[in-house]
């Protein structure tokens, strides 16, 4: 393998795809901030609004795949530009709302349109084309935006909202995407054999498209050929199988109802909301390590350790709340540090299942899983909590959910029948140095 | 072939310090299970006001039989509250108590409170008749408990239902064949899961010779087989806590949901979640099948998880009998691992044979005697010291129905030995593996025995 050179302009199109991804957290964000003063001055309910969120969250994992698909056909740019200037649209568009269904087609189907296309696909897309070595890291980096977007964003937008109200908020967020839109504009290219260049990293003898010589590139395949060409693959159902419980456990649960089971228990709402950035930050730190990790060893064994930790984590939590603020505080910990962990090594896995071409498509299929799995747990928890009267129940089965991962993702690579690609030794799992 | 390339490429670089990895977050779990948590024996019912004149414990006490049992006491005046006491601290299953009324509809009152081993409830001011009072509760130990006796307030009437319950041990007769079923389960899934795994660890030092990977090996798949096992016990203990307070309530959501809510449901949560690690183990183990590194420390993490187990067990069982609980805790766990141990090491000759013949066979029989004589070594010397603490008198011990059911195990025990002893001589007409399905069967029945005795309560 050549010494990748000194400086790669591949680190610049990462920097411009983690701001996209910033601001795309950052438009994510709002809801938070929104649905109180959206009920107040609209005298919608909590559960109406929830409508319009759920609405949201299941199109933004369903767009991925075809978002992965149009990058393919346009390329990279074109899809950014055109996402970017569908955000500041659809959330300039919230200025003029006037009744409850133009909240769930802005913010249900246009802003989840928009954020789902440059979202966790664009990292993996990006990773995949631009990056031949370090693609575990760069997949943590991208990944982590999210969790850094919500970290910058959610103060000053509540900031905002306490000191001028919800539409000052809006025109923020909207002109964040618009500043963003030149930046992509100027800075982002759609592939390094564009610009003349080799992915980082990419051994020199290689083809342009990185393959190993006398191998043929698989046909790319559009977003609904590769769920066919997923479904027929035991190792798919595997991988979305956990990535399922992966939304379930995280933004399904945690995000949604981890204030107000605190709150329950006694913990004050600043100091619940405090240790959940706390978590947002422990999961900056993990996703990198992760990422590091995701670039040297087996996967598997790095996601069967990842929802070990966090099955353990949560069948801990109701006796955490037990042992006061420092029982909450391990459980932080623990949790925050493989929090988005999973995405690299699952995307690994993905792209040397189904190779660097399919692979992001694929991932996009998985991700549509994961977020079929928050809004299932969202939903869920709040049935359980309302039945039971506590969330015992909730955080123990979402639990061992997390232990039948690590058990589903420690069998990936036998389930396989009928194997429709060659599986392919890539980059990933590659130590960089060999 | 594109299976077999496709596992190799996704094969660890480093595969050892990974395996190593995976022990660290199964330490904390395995010394936070292992804590004593204050686990008790059954709750038993000690006193009521209105006092219960027909329960066994009562003083002085009416025979069952006894016509006066069907009315109760007789009271001048309405009570304004029931009290009913029992022998620990218990958790209220549903409402807890309610009053029957001479008319078949319950008495309208507040939900029933608890306070430490007291459980009351408020009724008010009652018309003449004959009330009956319902009572379950869940004790530390999440053995469900219930009662039933009647009072009459001015006069005497036809109570709405009979009051005695003809129950079995304070439970319906469907919830303690429910509570024997699922422990036996869960036993046979225990042994079976990691019986031969503790048996491969603890011969791993001849792991050189011909028949210990094909031991390995085996283990691995019975550890599948006993997670599943396992699993599958879960749905039936549910069941059986719920058909424990009566058949009619076997499905009813309210009361399964309020065992879910209860302590039970922390178990079944923790036991659930031993079956899944072990399958997650039993997974790990075939990815490392083809690679030259150790295959102890997934050994290890399987031992570690099965004593965290057997201690979750033990919480569920009578450990709380002894003083203090932490030592009964340690004797009922170490009980446990002797039988997984033994039964174990019996199940993976058993299941050898198919595949081994001759000397193999031979040199793996020999390195059982061991870990066999360890495992008979704990279960004998555990089982004297609980039946000692269980059992206060030799008249206890055939009056009783915990009694006479150690009794039928200490029978059903010989005949394990004796055809275990059979099957290693072969001095008989018969072929020794028959004497080993005997010995097999017998075990297997000794389990069944154990889970019954301890669904049962002990004797006080």
């Amino acid at each position: 393998m050549s010494r990748p050179a000194r400086f790669h302009y591949a680190w610049i199109v990462a920097v411009v795809t983690f701001l996209t991804l910033l601001a795309t957290a950052g438009i994510r964000a709002m809801p938070a901030v929104l649905i109180l003063p959206l009920e107040q001055e609209f005298g919608w309910n909590r559960a109406t609004v929830s409508v319009a969120v759920s609405i949201n969250l299941l199109v933004y994992g369903l767009i991925g795949p075809f978002a992965a698909s149009l990058m393919d056909r346009f390329g990279l740019r074109r899809v950014i530009m055109l996402a970017l200037t569908a955000d500041a649209l659809a959330v300039g568009g919230l200025l003029f709302m006037r009744s409850l269904w133009q909240l769930y087609l802005l913010w249900g189907v246009l802003v989840a349109v928009a954020t789902g296309s440059t979202a966790i696909v664009l990292a993996a897309t990006v990773a995949n084309r631009w990056f031949f070595a370090r693609r575990g890291l760069v997949m943590g980096g991208l990944t982590s935006a999210n969790a850094m977007g919500q970290i910058l964003f959610l103060p000053l937008l509540a900031y905002i909202a306490v000191s001028a109200g919800w539409r000052p908020v809006v025109m923020v967020t909207a002109a964040v995407a618009m500043l963003i839109l030149p930046v992509s504009l100027a800075f982002m290219r759609d592939s390094p054999e564009s610009i003349g260049l080799q992915p980082y990293g990419a051994p020199a003898e290689s083809a342009a498209s990185s393959l190993p010589p006398g191998e043929a590139a698989p046909p790319k395949l559009s977003a609904l050929a590769s769920l066919r060409l997923g479904v027929r693959r035991g190792d798919f159902w595997l991988l979305a199988g956990s990535f399922f419980v992966c939304g379930a456990s995280t933004f399904g649960l945690i995000s949604t109802h981890f204030i107000p089971a605190s709150v329950e228990h006694g913990v004050p709402e600043v100091t619940a909301a405090s240790l959940l950035a706390v978590m947002g930050t422990l999961n900056i730190a993990g996703t990198m390590a992760s990422g590091w990790l995701t670039d040297r060893y087996d996967n598997r064994w790095l996601l069967c350790g990842y929802y070990l930790m966090r099955g353990i984590a949560l069948l801990f939590l109701p006796f955490a709340y037990g042992l006061g603020f420092f029982g909450l505080l391990a459980f932080v910990v623990f949790y925050g540090l493989d929090w988005i962990a999973t995405v690299p090594p699952t995307l690994g896995l993905s792209s040397q299942i189904f190779g660097k071409r399919n692979g992001p498509v694929v991932f996009g299929w998985m991700f549509a899983a994961h977020q079929v799995g928050s809004a299932t747990a969202a939903l869920g928890a709040g049935i359980l909590r309302t039945w039971l009267g506590d969330y015992q129940l909730a955080f123990m089965s979402s639990g061992l959910l997390c232990l039948l991962a690590a058990g589903i993702v420690i069998r990936i690579g036998r389930a396989s029948r009928g194997s429709v690609l060659p599986a392919r030794p890539l980059g990933a799992g590659v130590p960089a140095a060999s | 072939m594109c299976r077999p390339r496709a596992s190799r490429s996704l094969v660890s670089h480093r595969p050892g310090a990974a395996h190593f990895g995976l022990l660290i977050p199964l330490l904390p779990l395995v010394l936070w299970l292992a804590a004593p948590a204050g686990a008790e024996a059954h709750a038993a019912f000690v006193s009521s006001d209105p006092p219960d004149v027909c329960a066994p414990q009562a003083i002085p006490r009416l025979s069952p039989t006894d016509p006066r049992c069907q009315t109760g006491v007789l009271l001048g005046t309405s009570p304004g509250m029931v009290t009913v006491r029992l022998s620990e601290p218990v958790q209220l299953i549903g409402r807890g108590i309610r009053v029957l009324g001479p008319s078949g509809s319950f008495v309208a009152s507040p939900p029933a409170t608890v306070d430490g081993t007291e459980a009351r409830l408020e009724i008010g001011q009652l018309d003449p008749g004959t009330y009956v009072v319902e009572w379950q509760v869940l004790s530390a130990d999440t053995h469900p408990t219930r009662g039933r006796f009647a009072f009459s307030v001015g006069q005497t009437s036809r109570p709405a239902v009979d009051p005695m319950t003809g129950d079995v041990g304070q439970v319906t007769l469907l919830g303690l064949v429910l509570q024997t079923a699922g422990r036996w389960l869960h036993f046979g899934g225990v042994a079976l899961g990691f019986g031969g795994l503790a048996f491969a660890l603890l011969t791993a030092r001849r792991r050189r010779e011909a028949w210990w990977p094909l031991l390995l090996e085996r283990s691995w798949s019975e550890a599948g087989w006993g997670a599943s096992l396992l699993i599958l016990a879960e749905p039936v203990a549910l069941l059986a806590q719920s058909a424990s307070l009566g058949v009619d309530t076997t499905f009813d959501p309210d009361t399964l949901v309020g065992v879910l809510g209860s302590s039970f449901g922390l178990l079944l949560g923790f036991r659930a979640g031993a079956a899944l690690l072990l399958w997650m183990l039993a997974g790990a183990a075939q990815l490392v099948e083809n690679e030259p590194s150790e295959p102890k420390p997934l050994l290890l993490a399987a031992a570690c998880l099965g004593l965290a187990l057997s201690a979750v067990d033990a919480f569920s069982s009578h450990a709380g009998s002894f003083r203090p609980a932490a030592l009964g805790l340690a004797v009922q766990s170490l009980h446990s691992t002797g039988m997984a141990l033994w039964l174990g090491a019996a199940m993976s000759i058993a299941i050898a044979r198919r595949k081994l013949s001759g000397e193999r066979l031979e040199a793996l029989r020999s390195s059982a005697r061991w870990p066999v004589l360890l495992g008979l070594l704990l279960v004998g010397a555990t089982g004297v010291a609980m039946a000692a603490v269980h059992i206060p008198s030799l008249g206890a011990l055939v009056e009783s129905g915990y009694g006479k059911t150690l009794l039928a195990k200490q029978v059903l025990l010989g005949l394990t030995l004796s055809a275990a002893a059979l099957a290693r001589v072969g001095r008989s007409r018969l072929p020794r593996e028959w004497w080993s399905a005997c010995d097999l069967a017998a075990l297997v029945a000794v389990v069944g025995s154990a889970s019954l005795l301890v669904s049962l309560p002990p004797p006080r």
